[in-house]
């Protein structure tokens, strides 16, 4: 992973964390992304979306994180969603059948609009 | 002219002693394991010469501002290391010698702002850094000099002992990182020959089929694994899988997903119950992020050309159709295993005929990196597979894995690498 960045916005009375992350989500890469995103729960955020607008390869630990997490925010009554799946990544959500579990978008004004609704 | 005198016999008496202690190293270090007495006859020498009541190195703790004494002597008694034993050393004056890089003299303990450990000094103390070629690892302390206060002489002379202390431990920690590795290394080795094992060749008596697999892991072991399993005379199980991750917790998992799955084959021949009862295993018995794996498993019927599979996410395996020469994928099934509670896991079946080829893999071999970072991928794959189609499995195996292994250059291999034919004979 080459850069891994964090922005808080407003939306609809709910602070999200943000993540936009650039290069590849392998071993080492989810192992950053999973230590970040634990702080950021640990502040008390329960919604995220991840960018991976700058990712190509997602490798199975990469998926393990996302997946982990979102399952945690649940149960906090929060949630985990993704915005800007390359191909290659898109791919790998497919083959794995997990895109089913995640709200994917390719806005990030769409993907902010969503967690008004309620989760 | 007497205390010129006087002072030359002094330097000349140091000068003596000191070089009598690199003589007495010399001999004490003539075998690494000689680290203890190496120690004591360094701290043995400061006292004898220094004529302290108490004498100590102390090593740096992990833990910032803490000290442990590794060696000691107190009034007529050796201290030992104590590993549960940690000093807070915040504005002490060890801490100030440390911080300037140069031994101090403290010849009235209750100048010291914080105080020092009975156990190093009461009176009096002389501390000094231990320096090796980057950092400074500990100090050498000595303490209650009898009769009178400490010398620039005695900081001199232990300024030289510190220095061969330093090293000696320096040296002993380079030797036991050296040792532990060895051990590791080893104990790798033995994992590794253990998994080879779990991953014997695949059986030759399989009539009607060529079968050949290979796997590669990129580090010493990994989670990658492929299995024969066989049911009946008429029924063998195929399977391909992928544990997150490399390294022992991979391999671990991997050894226990194959020891329930050959378990399980024999109960049950419904594939799809033995995947959620597998699932619930990786969940409820180890469960997090790190227990995500995927799986194929396939029974195939020997006579009736019959493949009956589930895959849990797994990279879709392919099987090359003889005529017309088209590719058919097996596509999961359902998602990954030990993420979700109860996912739903169907079947499919398929029916082979002669000269058919199923193809199998695992990510890394579409995943391998080129020089300029692009992916090997799965066109690739498939094209490889259709243009060498006419080779025997085995053949067919060495030319893909020879080709990933050249697109990937003189790049290591980030992922495992694992690849089976099965081959329906015309």
């Amino acid at each position: 992973m080459e850069k891994l960045e964090i922005i808080m916005k407003e939306q609809g009375g709910k602070h999200i964390g943000i993540i936009r992350v650039q290069g590849d989500l392998d071993i080492k890469g989810s192992d950053i992304l999973l230590e970040k995103m634990m702080k950021l729960g640990d502040e008390g955020n329960t919604h995220i979306l991840v960018d991976l607008g700058k990712v190509k390869f997602i490798g199975s630990s990469g998926l393990g994180v996302l997946i982990s997490t979102l399952q945690n925010l649940r149960k906090r009554n929060g949630t985990l969603k993704l915005l800007h799946l390359q191909d290659g990544v898109m791919e790998k959500f497919k083959i794995t059948k997990l895109i089913r579990e995640f709200e994917v978008y390719g806005s990030e004004e769409d993907a902010l609009r969503s967690f008004n609704s309620p989760q | 002219m007497e205390a010129k005198i006087e002072n030359l016999s002094e330097e000349l008496l140091m000068a003596y002693e000191e070089l009598n202690l690199f003589y007495d190293l010399s001999h004490s270090i003539s075998s690494p394991l000689d680290f203890e007495n190496t120690i004591d006859l360094i701290l043995n020498k400061a006292l004898d010469i220094i004529e302290a009541d108490k004498a100590a190195i102390m090593v740096l703790d992990e833990l910032e501002d803490h000290m442990r004494i590794m060696r000691g002597w107190k009034s007529g008694h050796w201290i030992s290391a104590d590993p549960s034993y940690k000093m807070n050393i915040e504005g002490t004056i060890l801490s100030r010698a440390i911080q300037a890089k140069k031994g101090l003299i403290v010849n009235d303990i209750t100048e010291c702002p914080k105080g020092i450990s009975p156990l190093i000094a009461t009176t009096s103390l002389l501390c000094v850094p231990l320096h090796t070629k980057n950092k400074i690892t500990g100090v050498l302390t000595l303490g209650d000099r009898k009769g009178k206060g400490f010398t620039s002489k005695d900081l001199k002379f232990s300024s030289v002992l510190s220095g061969q202390a330093a090293l000696v431990i320096e040296n002993t920690r380079l030797l036991e990182a050296y040792f532990e590795k060895i051990r590791l290394e080893k104990e790798l080795e033995i994992a590794r020959d253990i998994q080879r094992k779990l991953q014997p060749p695949p059986p030759r008596n399989f009539q009607g089929y060529d079968i050949a697999a290979l796997s590669i892991p990129c580090i010493q072991i990994g989670g990658d694994y492929y299995d024969f399993i066989p049911l009946t005379n008429d029924r063998w199980g195929i399977v391909v899988g992928d544990v997150v991750g490399h390294g022992v917790g991979a391999a671990l998992l991997m050894a226990t997903v194959r020891s329930a799955l050959h378990i399980l084959s024999k109960d049950t021949s419904r594939i799809s119950d033995i995947f959620h009862r597998i699932n619930h295993m990786l969940i409820h018995d180890l469960g997090g992020e790190k227990c995500l794996m995927t799986l194929f498993y396939g029974i195939l019927e020997l006579r009736n050309r019959r493949l009956t599979f589930s895959n849990a996410g797994h990279d879709y395996p392919f099987v090359l159709r003889s005529s017309p020469s088209t590719l058919e994928f097996l596509e999961s099934t359902g998602t990954v295993m030990g993420m979700f509670d109860n996912p739903v896991y169907d079947q499919s079946e398929l029916q082979l005929h002669p000269g058919d080829i199923i193809f199998l893999y695992t990510d890394g071999a579409v995943e391998a990196r080129g020089a300029s970072g692009e992916q090997f991928g799965r066109e690739k794959l498939y094209h490889l597979v259709q243009r060498n189609r006419y080779l025997t499995a085995k053949s067919l195996i060495d030319k893909i894995s020879n080709e990933v292994v050249a697109f990937s250059g003189s790049r290591l291999m980030d992922d495992d690498l694992m690849l089976a034919v099965v081959k329906v004979s015309n």
